[in-house]
Order: structure tokens, then sequence, then C-alpha cells
């Protein structure tokens, strides 16, 4: 190797390297904002179911204390959100799961891992199929060489050692000679195992850099076109986080205050044990407020780290994003 | 005024309201309070329910977008990504027969050696 390819080869190799870097970072910084989506947008989806019960309760509780002076009358529970405006959350939520998924399997290597399942597979597959092969010969052989017990102990499968048993077996000294020189240009030839993996290793390290390289350069600009929608989507759910968040809490102090006016009212024809249950659903109600309130605070938190994390990543201002 | 400052006005009614309510001891004055909080209540979900449906449109457009032309470019993308991946795997597939069948060629081709 002359002193030019040596130098062609170590700048091949520096690319190879830094870009792999640069890639790993950037798709750490997908990662950031891909990984955590699917969960932060559940906690969204049961938002509005969560905030939705909580008001039944709270109408059918009214509905209840004032049952005495307006009666029973069918269909006065009210959806507090309609199911058209539902669908359309629904419809927001999956389109953005649906793309933090997709993004994810991209950049962090979905098939890169079905890739190294299959080599594995593939690799186990065929070291078995020749160990089985070489038993089978071992077996029809009448005597044995070390040669062979020291190959059929090692992974590296070199089949063609045991053809030399097999002209051992022959038993002509006149014309082993001949066939030893034909077989070792034969064991020239043919592919071990470990000669195997080592092509597949390099096809693998070889294809790498040209997929990142692929993904890389067509998905960014998927993500910055996308980015604008994205934040007004993560706007829109966080907006309607705080619509939820003053619902819920009303609700709450609603049904707080008509079951200490139940319990007022009631308290003397309670029975001792009656009226630590009812009091006791005071707190209670007292404690689901606080861990609703608590878990909208959450998910509105998660939807905001959500659109920034997207933002500074197609920016670049996330570390690694460039 | 504004809608969103409306509901904060609503929402402060009934914070003091709220805080009322628990420090008073006359039944009838209690009475009077909880259903003026329930009355501050029914304001603002009317409220929340107006502002959850006028938003209905914007989620519409913003997911029909998405779905539309971002989400199609990188499934084309998934696509060409898991092309190239199949293309490996195939020659991957190709070297394993080609390393059995050398083996199996120098089994069969043996005695016609000897």
């Amino acid at each position: 190797m002359n002193s030019r390819q040596v130098q062609s080869l170590t700048l091949l190799t520096l690319l190879v390297v830094t870009s792999g870097c640069g890639y790993s970072r950037w798709a750490r910084g997908v990662g950031a904002f891909s990984l955590p989506a699917p969960a932060a947008l559940a906690q969204v989806d049961s938002a509005y179911l969560g905030v939705s019960t909580i008001h039944t309760l709270e109408e059918e509780s009214t509905l209840i204390d004032h049952y005495s002076s307006t009666g029973y009358r069918p269909g006065q529970l009210t959806d507090f959100i309609k199911q058209d405006d539902l669908r359309a959350r629904e419809a927001a939520i999956s389109v953005l799961r649906d793309y933090a998924i997709m993004v994810s399997d991209l950049a962090l290597g979905k098939r890169e891992q079905e890739l190294a399942a299959k080599t594995k597979s593939l690799t186990s597959t065929t070291a078995a199929g020749v160990r089985t092969a070489m038993a089978t010969t071992a077996s029809t052989n009448t005597t044995t060489n070390t040669t062979t017990a020291t190959n059929t102990t090692s992974n590296a499968v070199k089949v063609n050692t045991t053809l030399t048993d097999t002209t051992t077996n022959a038993g002509s000294s006149t014309k082993t000679g001949s066939v030893t020189s034909t077989l070792t240009s034969s064991r020239n030839t043919l592919m071990t195992q470990q000669q195997m993996n080592m092509v597949i290793s390099g096809m693998d390290a070889a294809i790498k850099p040209f997929i990142h390289h692929m993904v890389k350069k067509r998905l960014r600009p998927l993500m910055k076109a996308a980015d604008p929608t994205i934040q007004q989507l993560c706007v829109l759910l966080s907006e309607d986080l705080v619509t939820l968040r003053s619902q819920a809490k009303s609700d709450y102090l609603v049904l707080l205050m008509g079951q200490s006016e139940f319990i007022q009212r009631n308290m003397y024809k309670f029975s001792p044990l009656e009226l630590r249950a009812e009091t006791k659903k005071l707190y209670q109600i007292e404690r689901d407020a606080a861990k609703a309130d608590s878990d909208l605070t959450n998910a509105s938190d998660a939807v905001k780290r959500l659109a920034e994390t997207h933002h500074q990543l197609v920016t670049g201002e996330r570390h690694g994003a460039k | 005024m504004e809608q969103s400052e409306v509901r904060i006005l609503v929402a402060t009614a009934q914070n003091s309201v709220a805080a009322a309510f628990w420090v008073a001891t006359d039944a009838g004055v209690r009475q009077s309070l909880s259903d003026l909080g329930l009355c501050l209540n029914q304001v603002l979900t009317l409220l929340n329910q107006e502002d959850l449906s006028s938003r209905a449109e914007e989620f519409n457009c913003a997911a029909d977008w998405m779905r539309g032309s971002v989400l199609p470019g990188i499934k084309k993308l998934d696509a060409s990504v898991e092309r190239v991946t199949q293309v490996e795997g195939a020659v991957k597939v190709a070297l394993s027969d080609a390393m059995k069948l050398s083996q199996s060629v120098s089994f069969f081709k043996l005695p016609s050696i000897v």
C-alpha cells in the first residue's frame, strides 16, 4: 500500500467516524423528542376523559341534591365535550403520536435492530447447519483424526479439514500426496464461518453510514416543515389543558361544597358510622382534586417540553442537532 | 371583555364564594353560597365548552396537514430504508448459501478427486 492509499484510507476512516458521531448526537436529539412523546400524549388523551368524568359526577351529584325540588327527568346529564370536538382532539393526538413513533423508528435505528437480529439468526442457523454436516461426515468415518477433533470443538468451522480425514480413510499412501495438495488449494477457496462473519460485519459497517446519511438528509427537512404544525398543535393542546384544569377545579369545588352541605343538613340523622363514612368522602374529594390538578399540570408541562424539544431540534438550538 | 378575562373573573368569584362558604355557620347562608357556587360553575362550564368547540376546526386542519403532507414523506423514507436493508439481507442470505454450497461441493467432489 503506497502513501497516497494510506492517506485516502485514513481520510475515509475519519469521515465515516466523524459522520457517525454527528449522526449519534442528532439521533439522541430526535430521541429526546420522540421517546417521551407517546407517554405525554397519553396523559393529554386521558385528561379529556378524566375531566369529562369529573364533570358528569358533578352534574349527577347536583341533580341528586336538587331531586326534591326538580324531580327526575331523563336526559339531564350532558357531555362536557361534544363528540365531534373530542374526535378532533383524538385525531390530533393520534397524528402526533404516529409522527413521533415514525421519526423515532427511523432515526434511532429500528431497522438496524431488525437487521442485527436477522444477521444473528442467520449466522447461528448456518453454524448449526455446518455442525450437523460435520457430525454426519464424522460418523461415517472409522478413523478419527486429531485435526477433526480440534476443528469440531472450535467455532471456526473448516469443513475442508474433514476432507483430510476422508483421504486418510482411503488408505492409499501413493495417492495421499496429490490429494493433500489438491485439498490444500481447495482449503484456501472455502469460506469459514469466521470469514463469513467478517464479511457480514463489513457489510454492516459499510451500509450503516449510508442509511444514516439518507435518514438525516431526508428526515430533517420533513421535521422542519412539520415544526410549525407541531407547535400549533401543542399550543392548542396546552390551551385545552388550561380549560380542563379550570373546569376540574370548579367541578371538584362544587362536589366538595355539595357534600359538605349534605352532611350539615343530615348530621343528626346519620348513625356514627354513616357520619364517619360521609365525612371521609370530603377528604377523598379533596385528595382527588389535588391529584387531578397535579396530573393536568404534568400533562401541560409535558406538552410544552415536547414543543420546545422539537423546535430546538429543527432549529439546531439543541446540542448536536446540526 | 375577552373570554379568557371572563373566565378569570368567574374563577376568582368562585374562590371568594368557596372561602365564604367554609367559614359560614348559618345554614341559610351556606345554602345560598353553595347555590351561587353552582351557578358560577355552570357559567364557567359554558365558557369552557365554547372554548373547546371553537378550536375543533384548528385541530382538524393541523391534523389533516400532518396526515396529508408529513407522514407520507416519512413513510416513503421508511420504505427506502427498508429496501436498502432488504437488499443487504438478501446479500447475506446469498453469502450463507454460497458458504453451504462450497462445503457440500467439497464433500461430493471428493470421490472424483480420489
